[in-house]
């Protein structure tokens, strides 16, 4: 992400977890905390713990974070309490990844509605993210969106730039009418999990036949160096352990995560 | 041909909502993005490389870590030369293997004086969540650990340890690691774990049998076993048979970077010899006790008795009267001395209390007042540190100590005094090891260690990697001692200081090397004589650069 990039995605989550804002530079921005998110967003455990066992309420947090990598203004800080610097946030740092680790918590779920002002059915269907993880001593990854059409029990794949561009809504429409379809989602799970699954059967998994290949390999090695020492030097326990660091390092897996799922409502089932 | 998981936790957390979904859809699309970015769509890739805020990494550090994680497997020995940033390479895979979520609970072992240095290094530079180890607690409580490998070894820490598994280890100054009689190397051994990088500059001091040991951490058998290791490759204990063979079965584990082959931007180095001329009153001793070891090597190697008292004798008289003073002492208790050898230390005992001043150490407090700067003063012996302490005290220059027998608290307290209040570094050898001063560009060698890579050892830690300033070296010999045969052969003939040697360690260890040159002053009979043999040994060891280059 570039700096500018990084501003607005901070920006909107500030704004969406209701953070207040106050005033600051372009590309820096001053914020006020609610309770949730400052837990969500420093490593304070006992901090919280010894408040919570107290009952105590403590004084609001607040993040100032620059963007730019420029010092800030004198305005800017003048804002700042004494002591406290101004934080740069930049790709890797720590804030970011507080802030993105917290984002994907709670962008976990969600509902939208197709934005329309003419009188409309909605029919759902659940969007979901997954996140396939192929796996030897080295690891690749892909993200699949998947769309489960709840009328007609279909999967098809869908490209997230699509939705991220359309205007979805929070709220339903209040010209709209849903229509009242249970959401079975054990079917939901199994039927777009199934369809991952097939993809992935139907491809060439060479960097899988390579590994297995590089595992036997290992393997064999072990064993002849194994079977070289004497009686008295050969160590069962020590070999056994070798073999099973070389399957745990080296054994292909395929590993599907599904990390988010929604509930899209639109006019089209 | 591959294993098929499914991860249920997002059903699950659904479920434990009742299945009742809500959340904004802004929410969604930031954890979308966040999600698209934290994902690699590469095996070959150094994806960590984009979620380094704080470091930009040399292009021989970024080709370390993709060979050790695409072609090495993750279980490597990385053996720069000093200086070119192990630790960045280290810290690199570990990142790279944590961003793709292969690593997560990772063990750090490092000698005590570099538990802190690594732990903020990895936060700060890495941004990685490192810990240092500071109780039985902190094995179970922490997923990336720095602890102290004398620390570990010990139980309860080392049942512990050795109760879990590790999906990286790593293991600083892995040289300790030579001898698999050892409870060092015992314990890497039992450890269970997925990656392993062993870390050293010096993968051989003194035998070849210590990187077969190493190596047999990383991949039991890939030299074959012990019998074949040393019929295929070794002729003498530290002489391969065969170079080329053995360099390639090494080459599938170990990774080894050199100054010369890479194009970095080493500041200059600026070596000067200062030739000094003992007073009258330290010559006598200093030709006392030489006479002492002549007379007394003879008699040892007569009855093949150790000679080891008489090497450090030597070097310690070198250094200082005060370094030589505890040997002198326990040699005085030796019982198998004949009585006119007590007499001749009874009256050298004498001699070295008659020295009304010391020529070097005014030379020294002499030279920090010109450089009027950060200097560091390198000693082999804590009793010359002592010494030199307190003359700097005396003398009203700042100065502090720095060794291996400090406590990490108190290396980085002496370290920060260095940097922000005192002009002088006293340092000996252990405390200077993998310690980076790059702040500071004086070393004054106040002796000369008798072993060349402990010489590179000393320089490396202020001409590496982030020295903006050229390096000034300053090698103190006194005329007509063994002192300045040392300086002229590691300086002169060896050209130690302005080319680094790195094929030095592979070809000649260390002992030998020390042995050869008492061998070399106790039997010859004259300056020429001294000066013919180390031509030949200096001729011996600037042979093996060509060598290995060819090699190559």
């Amino acid at each position: 992400m570039r700096n500018d990039q990084l501003y607005t995605y901070c920006r909107t989550y500030f704004s969406l977890v209701g953070a207040t804002f106050h005033p600051a530079d372009d590309f820096a921005l001053a914020v006020e905390l609610p309770r949730d998110v400052d837990k969500e967003l420093t490593d304070r455990p006992f901090y919280w713990m010894w408040l919570e066992t107290l009952r105590e309420t403590p004084p609001p947090s607040y993040l100032y974070l620059l963007f730019d990598g420029a010092p800030p203004s004198p305005a800017f800080t003048a804002l700042l309490p004494e002591r406290q610097k101004p934080e740069h946030v930049l790709p890797g740092s720590y804030r970011l990844q507080k802030i993105q680790q917290s984002a994907k918590l709670r962008g976990s779920f969600a509902v939208a509605y197709e934005r329309t002002d003419a009188p409309a059915t909605l029919w759902p269907s659940v969007l979901m993210n997954v996140k396939v993880s192929l796996v030897s001593d080295r690891q690749k990854d892909e993200l699949h969106s998947l769309l489960y059409s709840v009328k007609h029990s279909t999967v098809k794949s869908v490209d997230m730039a699509h939705w991220s561009a359309i205007s979805l809504l929070d709220e339903r429409p209040r010209t709209t009418r849903l229509v009242p379809l249970p959401i079975d989602f054990d079917e939901a799970f199994t039927r777009i999990l199934a369809r991952v699954e097939h993809e992935l059967a139907h491809r060439d998994h060479r960097w899988a036949k390579d590994a297995a290949h590089r595992l036997q390999h290992e393997l064999s090695e072990m064993d002849r160096y194994y079977a070289s020492l004497d009686d008295d030097l050969r160590n069962e326990a020590e070999k056994q352990l070798r073999v099973e660091e070389l399957t745990w390092r080296i054994a292909p897996r395929v590993e599907v995560e599904p990390v988010q799922v929604a509930i899209l409502y639109r006019t089209e089932p | 041909m591959y294993t098929y998981l499914v991860h249920d936790q997002l059903r699950k957390r659904l479920s434990e909502r009742g299945d009742a979904i809500n959340g904004k859809w802004g929410m969604f699309l930031l954890a979308y993005e966040a999600h698209a970015e934290s994902i690699t769509q590469s095996f070959d890739e150094l994806a960590c490389l984009k979620w380094l805020p704080n470091i930009l990494p040399f292009p021989h550090q970024v080709d370390t870590a993709k060979r050790v994680i695409n072609e090495l497997r993750g279980r490597a020995l990385l053996a720069d030369e000093v200086g070119l940033g192990k630790t960045i390479e280290a810290g690199l895979i570990l990142k790279e293997y944590m961003v793709r979520g292969l690593v997560k609970k990772t063990l750090i072992l490092v000698p005590a004086s570099l538990v802190l240095q690594w732990t903020r290094e990895l936060n700060e530079k890495f941004a990685v969540n490192a810990f240092a180890q500071r109780n039985e607690w902190s094995w179970t409580s922490y997923d990336v650990l720095v602890a102290s490998l004398d620390t570990t070894k010990r139980d309860p820490h080392r049942s512990i340890v050795l109760g879990q598994e590790y999906d990286l280890v790593i293991v600083d100054e892995a040289h300790k690691l030579k001898n698999n009689r050892t409870s060092n190397w015992q314990l890497i051994n039992r450890l269970r774990k997925k990656y392993l990088l062993l870390v050293t500059a010096t993968p051989v001091q003194n035998d070849l049998k210590e990187v077969y040991n190493l190596i047999q951490l990383l991949r039991p058998g890939q030299l074959g076993n012990a019998n074949e290791f040393a019929s295929q490759h070794i002729i003498g204990k530290r002489t391969p048979k065969n170079p080329e063979a053995l360099q390639s079965a090494l080459q599938t584990l170990m990774v080894r970077n050199r100054r010369k082959e890479n194009q970095l931007n080493f500041t200059d180095r600026h070596v000067e010899a200062i030739l000094l001329d003992l007073s009258k009153e330290e010559m006598t001793l200093y030709k006392a006790i030489s006479d002492f070891i002549k007379t007394e090597y003879q008699t040892r190697t007569s009855t093949r008795r150790s000679v080891l008292p008489l090497i450090t004798l030597q070097r310690e008289i070198c250094s200082s009267s005060y370094a030589a003073l505890p040997t002198l002492s326990k040699l005085q208790k030796d019982p198998h001395l004949t009585g006119t050898a007590q007499k001749r230390l009874r009256e050298i005992s004498e001699l070295a209390e008659q020295v009304p001043s010391y020529t070097k150490v005014v030379r020294t407090i002499e030279l920090a007042r010109q450089i009027d700067d950060k200097l560091i003063v390198f000693t082999e012996y804590r009793a010359t540190q002592d010494f030199l302490l307190y003359m700097f005290q005396q003398s009203g220059v700042k100065a502090v100590p720095f060794r291996g027998g400090f406590k990490r608290g108190k290396k980085d307290w002496m370290k920060d005094l260095f940097e922000h209040r005192a002009q002088v570094l006293i340092a000996t050898e252990a405390g200077g090891e993998g310690i980076n001063l790059q702040f500071c560009n004086q070393v004054v060698n106040f002796d000369l260690p008798w072993n060349p890579m402990r010489v590179e050892q000393r320089i490396g830690r202020v001409h590496r990697l982030g020295q903006t300033r050229p390096v000034y070296i300053y090698n103190l010999a006194t005329k007509d001692t063994i002192e300045e045969h040392i300086v002229h052969l590691l300086q002169e003939k060896i050209n130690m200081f302005e080319a680094v040697i790195g094929e030095l360690d592979v070809i000649l260890g260390a002992q030998a090397f020390e042995q050869e040159l008492l061998q070399t002053f106790v039997e010859s009979g004259n300056e020429r004589e001294v000066s013919a043999r180390l031509n030949v040994l200096s001729k011996r060891v600037r042979r093996t650069p060509a060598t290995t280059a060819k090699e190559r």
